[in-house]
């Protein structure tokens, strides 16, 4: 199925996040704006949002990963959803399960969310075409395709650091052949405006018709390749790669490759360092660099969490539209449609008085004008400005709001005022 | 469905091999085609066949379907593959000899030949394995294949990685005159690929097998056959490249032929977006310049045959992620049409598409009483609507397998009757 539709509700709204390809530079835009406003959760008092609460999230990992899964599981936390976390790659697959029966399993449990990283490319889009509805996917990288979140949290910290993409170079060095980090970067960068994007690596390591498959200019060379840049982006370069021929040595590597303080001085004075991590000093990088001042390498892991939360709500929200406009067969139970309502009724009500008093907590100090919904709007008006960017669309804007508006369902009556205030 | 004596009346008869193409009426007794023309005196049908607005030509011969007996039953098995490929106008096909067991005894072959006999819709040739349970190292015992009815050896997708081993087979089996059914991948170039490598490989991260996969495979292959002299048979071609050194092999007197599976006709790279399991075929799916080139080596003849190469999966198979998906496509009841299709398009006339599926084939086999209509020759023919328009779908698919991107597809030209042997093993109102 074609990306694009299998990611977008008919309103154009984010249902499973699987890749940047096929999404519009709206909607990218949005997902930063919307992490921009997450990023002053970490500096409260109290770490959490209720956007999520009472869905489960499960973080289902067939391959291994901590930092990744780590920052998932706390952004879903943040959002004050349930998380489950699943090493499948040690537990099901070995009993011959195969994937479709593990997904079921767990949408038999009502996951509300899978958090997905495969070792097969297109692993997340299967799952997100065989899920249930009302299910949202998100991939957190498979084989060699894609992982979107990783590459929207590089742009986010480019544009903190950038402003505009529209006048940027950036280059992006080492194995990108086997890159899912480099191909989401690279599709963003692209949607995003970004003037120019090259690739640095030998031969061995760069994709088949590079530069028509995914528009980028390819340099053999690293003083070339980062010439006038203003982003570099380092890859890691994984040991095996030494074994299948594509490299001679890692000493070969980084005297050709390996980002040093000789080099970087062809890039532009202000040039931003990142790296997806986990870095190898000495193979791809010197640790004057990482640690220097022109790496922001740890930024892009807070930043990480910001993006992930912003992504994971967003999708969260287009399937709380979707359940209200939808009668969900799960919810019948026994005792006539009508008992079952009046509970149903009840329990929402006792709900969103909690999540009322919960919000007051979030700042305390400022319940006089607090309600969920303004303080989200707040921050989605307040990334723009903070990035020197312009206003997204109003269309895409207005969309955004009604998300927010649906999932945080704080107040009714308030949050449409909100709404059509914004609007 | 016994009847002795059938009459087709008002067909339009072509037979490629002879170059016959005229409205006419078929008489056929006990199997055998008895006239072409008017009814022999005393000759009394118990049937008649009405073919106005029909063509009639020989059945057809593929020259590969798997049909994953013995040892995949879940995937399909001889009666309900040649079931399919009856409802495909297909009466003779070649299956090659990566069974379970492989096809490299003779009682493997026999098995396959008695099963086909006393359940299939069709006639079965299996392929003998070139090497020793297709391991590539050890020649298998040809002539007792061949004996065993096997018109062919081969090492189905199986590469043979050791060039002695490759040479000393196609030696051994051009002793006792059988063809070479070589599958043009290298070995090393093309493991653990899964699609094309180019610009959609790059696109969706997946591991790609070159152009060169191929090449380096055929230019070896040909270089063998030159110092050997075998007869060599390319089993699926898939790049322009390659069409052009086999077409000047060939031009230099080296006994070399090839086929190509209908859906690389159809297909290109750009099918496998969206991570398309039903795409995923072997060799790949390659560019739309090599699918052009491809065209043009089927229309010129330097490529003679258009196989299914019929894979039908259970549908687990393709229910995964991309790279775990098996490869193949569930082909025979959609050879014909594929074929036709090319017609549609002003590659080729009616009869040389037609001598793509049955007098060609039947040569590459050295059947050449196989794929004809002639006064003696059996009745293996296949009546066809060349205007109808349908689209396959699932409810109406016979094969076991339902792995196949032309679901949905409109197509042009379908079967309405099949007779193999002279009986009718397929028959569409």
């Amino acid at each position: 199925m074609d990306p694009r539709q299998l990611q977008l509700d008919d309103e154009g709204r984010l249902k499973h996040f699987l890749t940047t390809d096929g999404l519009d530079r709206a909607l990218l835009t949005e997902i930063l704006d919307r992490a921009e406003g997450f990023l002053g959760v970490a500096r409260q008092a109290v770490k959490k949002v209720p956007l999520c609460r009472g869905k489960i999230i499960a973080n289902v990992f067939f391959e291994n990963s901590t930092r990744t899964r780590t920052t998932f599981e706390l952004a879903a936390k943040r959002l004050s959803a349930d998380v489950l976390n699943l090493n499948i790659s040690t537990s099901a697959t070995a009993k011959g399960e195969t994937l479709l029966d593990t997904l079921r399993n767990l949408e038999a449990m009502n996951v509300d969310m899978f958090v997905v990283r495969h070792a097969d490319s297109g692993a997340a889009q299967f799952i997100a075409e065989h899920a249930a509805p009302f299910v949202s996917v998100i991939n957190a990288g498979d084989g060699s395709y894609a992982h979107p979140t990783q590459g929207m949290l590089d742009m986010f910290t480019i544009r903190r650091h950038k402003g505009a993409f529209e006048p940027l170079i950036a280059v992006i060095v080492g194995d990108v052949l086997h890159s899912r980090v480099a191909r989401s970067q690279i599709g963003a960068l692209r949607t995003l405006g970004a003037a120019e994007v090259r690739v640095v690596a030998p031969r061995t390591l760069i994709p088949a018709l590079a530069e028509e498959a995914l528009g980028v200019r390819v340099c053999a060379n690293l003083d070339e390749g980062i010439r006038d840049a203003d982003v570099i982006i380092m890859l890691r370069l994984q040991r095996e790669r030494m074994n299948g021929a594509f490299l001679p040595t890692e000493h070969e590597y980084f005297q050709l490759f390996g980002l040093t303080e000789q080099r970087i001085d062809k890039a532009k004075p202000d040039a931003i360092v990142m790296h997806p991590g986990p870095i190898n000093r000495g193979v791809e990088i010197d640790s004057a660099i990482a640690d220097g001042p022109r790496s922001v390498i740890l930024e892009q892991v807070s930043n990480g969490l910001a993006v992930r939360m912003a992504v994971m709500s967003m999708c969260i929200g287009t399937q709380n539209l979707a359940l209200s406009t939808a009668h969900r067969p799960a919810e019948v139970v026994e005792g006539g449609a009508g008992a079952a309502t009046e509970t149903g009724a009840k329990l929402e009500a006792e709900t969103e008085a909690q999540i009322a008093t919960d919000a007051k907590l979030l700042e305390p100090g400022l319940e006089a004008d607090l309600t969920g919904q303004s303080r989200l709007q707040r921050w989605s008006q307040l990334g723009p400005q903070l990035a020197g960017q312009p206003e997204p669309d109003s269309r895409r804007d207005a969309s955004l709001d009604q998300t927010s508006l649906e999932q945080t369902s704080l107040d009714q009556t308030s949050s449409n005022q909100d709404g059509t205030l914004h609007g | 469905m016994a009847e002795r004596r059938l009459s087709i009346q008002q067909g339009r008869i072509i037979d490629p091999a002879t170059g016959l193409d005229q409205i006419n009426d078929l008489h056929l007794i006990g199997g055998r085609i008895v006239a072409i023309g008017a009814m022999p005196d005393g000759f009394e049908p118990q049937r008649i066949i009405d073919a106005t607005g029909l063509v009639v030509c020989p059945g057809l011969v593929d020259l590969c379907a798997r049909l994953r007996e013995p040892g995949l039953e879940h995937k399909g098995t001889i009666e309900s593959e040649t079931r399919a490929a009856a409802a495909g106008g297909i009466t003779t096909l070649c299956c090659p000899p990566d069974t379970n067991p492989v096809i490299d005894t003779p009682a493997v072959a026999q098995l396959i030949r008695r099963r086909a006999k006393t359940r299939g819709q069709a006639r079965v040739l299996p392929v003998g394995a070139l090497t020793k349970g297709l391991a590539g190292l050890q020649i298998s015992e040809m002539a007792a294949l061949k004996e065993a009815g096997c018109p062919a050896v081969g090492n189905a997708d199986r590469t043979i990685s050791n060039t002695r081993v490759k040479r000393r087979a196609l030696e051994y089996a051009a002793t006792f005159d059988l063809t070479s059914f070589l599958h043009p991948a290298d070995h090393d170039l093309s493991e653990g690929g899964l699609v094309h490598e180019g610009r959609v490989s790059t696109q969706l991260g997946l591991p790609g097998i070159p152009e060169a996969a191929e090449t380096v495979a055929v230019a070896r292959d040909l270089a063998l056959a030159e110092q050997t002299g075998a007869r060599v048979h390319f089993r699926g071609l898939s790049t322009a490249r390659a069409t052009e050194m086999l077409a000047e092999a060939r031009s230099r007197g080296i006994a070399a032929s090839a086929d190509v599976s209908a859906h690389q006709l159809f297909l290109t790279e750009d099918d496998l977006y969206g991570f398309n399991a039903n795409a995923h075929v072997i060799p790949p799916l390659r560019t739309q310049r090599d699918r052009d080139a491809l065209r043009a080596a089927v229309a010129s003849g330097a490529i003679s045959a258009i196989c299914s190469d019929h894979r039908p999966h259970e549908p687990d198979a393709k229910l995964a992620p991309f790279p775990q998906t098996r490869p193949g496509i569930s082909a025979l009841e959609t050879l014909l049409s594929l074929v036709l299709e090319l017609v549609a398009d002003g590659v080729m006339n009616l009869s040389s598409a037609l001598a793509r599926v049955t007098c060609n084939p039947a040569e590459i086999l050295n059947r050449t009483t196989l794929g004809r209509i002639e006064v003696g020759a059996r009745a293996d023919l296949c009546l066809f609507d060349p205007n109808e328009r349908w689209r396959p779908t699932p409810e109406h698919w016979l094969s076991q397998g339902q792995n196949t991107p032309f679901f949905g597809r409109e197509l042009h030209g379908r079967v309405r009757y099949t007779l193999s042997n002279g009986r009718l093993v397929y028959e569409r109102a």
